[in-house]
């Protein structure tokens, strides 16, 4: 089917790479919107959830019986009805152990937060007063919060018949480790761990659920960021055919990677909706259920050692990580398997072995977000790389520069067996350095030193790993109706994204139309084209999506040149299209609208003297042949980490593309008070073509304030109860404007060979930086003690706890 | 994220609310901005049958000068407090400490007298009045009394009310020439709830010694507390550099921090508490130098 494709003539591109202004934003910032908290509809009723208060508890009995009297109750659900009515909550990546989790809790309650039982009510708030009619016994059992203690034989089983917490276990062993570290002038010990942070999207979990019980069609409307998933996943939680399933997202507010599996959230409402047809349920979760029950990262913490020359060459490294998933195999797993991923960076290093964990605990359950486990891995191999630097008093510049993946070596191919497409890391690293005023920088420190100021820079160095691996296939259909106007179903869908602006930059330039006569539509199910895989995650849009669009409208260009050139008795290869008219390139009064090649095609197919090609629509669901030969090469030699997918077997990780970033930052820390203050921020990435860089600019923005939130100031702090003490915005502290630094950021650009157009990805990466560098930048800063930071957030009472012991 | 049921009141003065608060005595909460109680509410952290709200109620948003006191009615918002000319001319630290508070919307809709009678020991404004020594004025049905800063602050979220009484208006006194104020906040991001603040109004005479210290600590006690010691330290003697550091050190003794998981444990807001009370003493002292405020 690839090889069919020819596009003779060359692209025009009048929009891709232009800053075209977003298409979504008049919309939206006039208040038009529709997201699932605007759909106003009869007969709705409003859920509200019981959650369990306790970490840990044996449920010994739920009574609904007084709930059931109050006036303006209609429904309620518990986990009796979630035997009745589901299936348990499927995991993504663990297959080793049987699933016990329902959307409501059955025998046990295993986080703070975990729902108990549902109220549909007619309104919102009464809905919220019935919760308290619900009389629940619960017998306390002692929880597990800290994952190496889950790990002991003594420790509280989180699920008792898994008779262990310890979930997944990856061991990984590459090149010669043993005789690398006897080779080594140097051998360091390192201790890092990040703690549970989510990127939290400004809109919360949010769905509306209706059930025909004649049709037995289940209607969800909701902010899900992944159909694919939630398509196959709803079907088989509630056995019903995934045809029946009806699907709508419209607006969504933020996801981030929260709303990619948003399981029990939907099933409460579809159960709800079941014992209650025709009736429309509707669910918003609230921000205190989607802190503390909605999902987290998982938490991680890393023993690392590393062995180096004395020139800065590291020889080898052997990590031990522990993920703490929280309480829920949904997605345990696959975090720790993103290790090895990325496992040596951006760097030469060939021989590495890696012992992984994966653990249960009484917190929330973990969730994808903004990289999953890749900042993690990021941040364990620049860390470690720091420490080098510092026992070998070179700069941080320097080892960096000695250990790169030179240009000339892509594909590079990874101790782990992922295939790096191409990249230029020291022109990325040098532009940063000149960017910064690097050497200028470094005299600025040293004379606030002098000052006896507490100043520091911090560099770090990582690759990404984005536009989701080639096997994660995205739908699209193009068409242009009888009335010339374009219409792109897709089946990712935009949840601030700006997928719309760029689609429309694509199609506008492939196809030859103004942007004006595109439009995107939202996804639905019925309409919208589809795979397993249909969403936004994984930096996907720049991958499957993008190709899946140019495919597309390479075939509808196809169709319009052929019609054109029928219309205006031409060759084809005789034809331009642009700004929604074709026209004969020798001789171009000799020409034809879009509008009135669609009118021919649909109204008068047959009236046109010669060969056209009626009706102006394509789909296609696929990706391009390179990627295609690319993730072939890498299925057979990965090794490491395989996913288990909710649709089967496992698959191979490794992504399209590889995009790369440096970050350098210059700091202060107040002596006294342990304050961090960022004083500047520079960013040079390399993410191949961009097709809009005002959108990669906001991206690269937004990725680097939640990054410096994570290494500040964000953190679901437990206590040993398991108990959330970061359950509301007033304690789970969000960076403001404030404490962002203005950004300034500059490009290289080395153009994917898997991509067709170039592209890499840019959603996730900027977060990962800020991480590693805030940690390089205080160590830098407080070096005249000697000071060396293992996790984050850098709080105050850190920064000032590590000047006072020193 | 809704209370639970309330019935709702708009009194249309002091002693129609205060009859409501009378009749429905311990079931019911003054609601005026609504920037601390509905958050709560909301929470279901706390809960009232009554909800009295005097928001509607006239001319107690006014800010005026009267012999040698600047008055505050309680409904003046605090960015209210934080734009008037008149106090940032004569009462600088109040105007300073309303910028601290919150955001813009917060600033916008928070009001004084509610930031006072909430009795947050991490509240800004309880350590400006107790730094300048002002009054609260308190009104019932049965009449009105006036109470000290030092002893509206009876325990964490707990004010000297009775339980039909009303904050009306709040009255500083004017320090007029050679006085300085200043509000050194220490907070994790912009608009947050203090890790740890100090409040200090200086007055010094022409050979600047100290005719009057106020210091008021923020997030360093179980409410606003004043620190005696470090005003005790410093009162009567030059100001410099060296009678600041003296007094800031002492400061360590009256304060009795809580440990907060989020913001830092008692002993991190003890350590850096007296840092800031030595850094707004030095601020204050800068103005005063530079002759402003």
């Amino acid at each position: 089917m690839v090889e069919q494709i020819q596009v003779t003539q060359e692209e025009r591109r009048n929009y891709i790479g232009t800053s075209l202004r977003r298409v979504e934003d008049k919309r939206l910032l006039t208040g038009n919107t529709n997201f699932v908290e605007d759909l106003r509809v009869a007969d709705t009723v409003f859920v509200a959830i019981l959650r369990s208060p306790y970490a840990h508890a044996r449920l010994l009995k739920v009574d609904v019986s007084r709930v059931r009297k109050m006036e303006g109750v209609i429904e309620v659900a518990t986990g009796d009805d979630a035997l009745k009515y589901s299936q348990p909550l499927p995991p993504y990546a663990i297959s080793k152990f049987p699933s016990e989790e329902y959307c409501l809790a059955t025998k046990k309650v295993r986080y703070m937060g975990e729902p108990v039982a549902a109220v549909a009510a007619i309104s919102p708030e009464l809905a919220e007063d019935a919760l308290e009619l619900i009389d629940v016994e619960y017998e306390p059992l002692k929880p597990v919060v800290d994952p190496e203690s889950a790990m002991s034989k003594d420790s509280p089983l989180v699920y008792d018949s898994f008779g262990t917490n310890v979930v997944g276990h990856n061991h990984g062993k590459w090149g010669d480790v043993e005789g690398a570290f006897k080779q080594a002038d140097v051998v360091l010990k390192k201790r890092v761990g990040l703690q549970r942070y989510s990127s939290t999207p400004l809109e919360s979990v949010s769905v509306i659920a209706t059930y025909d019980d004649i049709s037995g069609e289940l209607t969800l409307k909701s902010n899900a960021q992944m159909p694919g998933h939630v398509m196959m996943t709803i079907s088989k939680i509630f056995g019903i055919p995934s045809n029946s399933v009806h699907l709508i997202i419209n607006d969504i507010g933020g996801g981030f990677g929260l709303k990619t599996r948003p399981w029990r959230q939907l099933s409460i409402a579809t159960i709800l909706a079941m014992k209650l047809p025709g009736m429309n349920v509707k669910y918003l979760e609230d921000r205190t259920e989607h802190l503390s029950s909605g999902g987290q990262t998982a938490g991680l913490m890393a023993d690392i050692e590393v062995a180096a020359k004395k020139d800065g060459k590291i020889l080898a490294f052997r990590f031990r990580d522990i993920n703490n998933d929280g309480a829920s195999l949904t997605y345990a797993g696959t975090y720790a398997s993103m290790h090895a991923t990325l496992i040596s960076g951006c760097y030469k290093i060939n021989n590495i072995e890696w012992d992984s964990y994966t653990v249960l605990t009484n917190e929330c359950p973990s969730m994808p977000n903004r990289g999953v486990g890749k900042p993690g891995i990021v941040y364990i191999v620049e860390r470690m790389i720091e420490t080098v630097a510092q026992e070998l008093k070179m700069d941080p510049a320097e080892i960096r520069f000695r250990n790169f993946i030179q240009p000339d070596e892509f594909p590079y191919v990874t101790p782990s067996g992922r295939i790096y497409d191409s990249g230029n890391y020291p022109a990325v690293l040098k532009k940063a350095l000149e960017v910064s005023g690097y050497e200028e920088m470094k005299k600025e420190r040293d004379r606030l030193k002098e000052q006896g100021r507490l100043v520091g820079i911090g560099i770090t160095t990582y690759i990404h790993g984005a536009s989701a691996t080639a096997r994660e296939i995205e739908g699209i259909t193009i068409n242009i109706d009888p009335r010339g106007t374009a219409s792109v179903r897709s089946g990712s869908p935009d949840m601030g994204t700006s997928h719309s602006t760029a689609f429309v930059q694509i199609v506008s330039d492939i196809v030859g139309m103004k942007p004006d006569d595109i439009r995107v539509h939202p996804f639905d199910s019925y309409y919208s084209p589809w795979t397993p895989f249909s969403g936004t995650h994984a930096n996907k849009f720049s991958g499957p999506d993008v190709e899946a669009a140019v495919m597309a409208a390479k075939l509808l260009r196809q169709k319009v040149v052929t019609n054109a050139a029928a219309m205006l008795k031409t060759g084809p290869e005789d034809i331009e299209v642009s700004e929604s008219v074709a026209f004969s390139k020798t001789n171009p009064e000799n020409k034809v609208t879009i509008q009135d090649i669609a009118k021919a095609t649909y109204q008068n197919p047959y009236l046109v003297p010669g060969k056209i090609d009626p009706g102006l629509e394509v789909t296609w669901i696929g990706n391009n042949e390179s990627a295609v030969k690319a993730f072939d090469a890498t299925k057979e030699i990965e090794t490491g980490a395989t996913h288990q997918l909710v649709t089967g077997s496992g698959s191979p990780t490794g992504y399209m593309t590889y995009p790369n970033s440096a970050h350098v930052a210059l700091i202060e820390v107040d002596r006294e008070t342990g304050i961090i203050s960022i004083l500047k921020y520079f960013v040079v990435h390399d993410i191949g073509n961009v097709i809009n860089p005002q959108i990669v600019q906001g991206q690269l923005h937004g990725g680097v304030a939640h990054g410096i939130g994570v290494a500040l100031m964000e953190d679901f702090v437990y206590d040993e109860d398991g108990q959330l003490i970061a359950s509301s915005f007033a304690n789970y502290l969000k960076p403001t404007t404030m404490e962002i630094p203005n950004i300034v950021d500059d490009h290289v650009v080395t153009p994917s060979p898997r991509s067709s157009l170039g592209i890499k990805g840019i959603g996730e990466g900027e977060t990962f930086g800020p991480l590693v560098t805030m940690c390089n930048a205080v160590e830098d800063a407080l070096s005249e003690y000697g000071a060396k930071v293992s996790t984050l957030p850098l709080t105050p009472e850190k920064i000032r706890n590590l000047i006072n012991r020193a | 994220m809704y209370p639970a049921q309330f019935q709702y009141y708009t009194p249309k003065n002091i002693g129609e609310a205060s009859e409501l608060l009378r009749k429905h005595s311990g079931e019911s909460k003054v609601l005026a901005g609504g920037m601390s109680l509905i958050p709560v509410l909301k929470l279901r952290l706390t809960r009232f049958e009554h909800i009295v709200d005097i928001s509607g109620i006239k001319g107690l948003a006014d800010i005026s000068e009267e012999k040698g006191h600047i008055r505050i009615g309680a409904l003046a918002t605090h960015g209210e407090v934080e734009a008037s000319g008149l106090i940032r001319k004569k009462a600088f630290l109040m105007s300073e400490t309303a910028s601290h508070i919150g955001d813009e919307q917060v600033r916008n809709m928070g009001t004084i007298g509610g930031g006072l009678c909430h009795a947050d020991p991490s509240g800004d404004w309880g350590s400006a009045l107790i730094a300048m020594r002002g009054t609260v004025q308190v009104s019932s049905s049965d009449g009105s009394r006036e109470i000290r800063a030092d002893d509206f602050f009876v325990d964490s979220f707990t004010p000297a009310l009775g339980e039909d009484e009303i904050l009306s208006s709040v009255t500083i006194p004017v320090y007029g020439e050679r006085s300085s104020g200043t509000y050194a906040k220490l907070e994790r991001r912009a608009g947050d709830f203090a890790v740890l603040g100090a409040a200090v109004q200086l007055k010094v005479d022409e050979q600047d010694v100290c005719k009057y210290v106020g210091i008021g600590l923020t997030s360093l006690g179980m409410t606003n507390i004043r620190s005696e010691s470090a005003e005790k330290a410093l009162i009567g003697k030059e100001l410099t550099p060296e009678s600041i550091a003296d007094a800031a050190e002492s400061s360590r003794d009256d304060m009795d921090p809580l440990d907060d998981a989020i913001r830092g444990s008692a002993e991190y807001k003890k350590e850096v508490g007296s840092e800031y009370v030595k850094r707004a003493l030095l601020e204050a002292m800068n103005r005063l130098r530079g002759g402003t405020k």
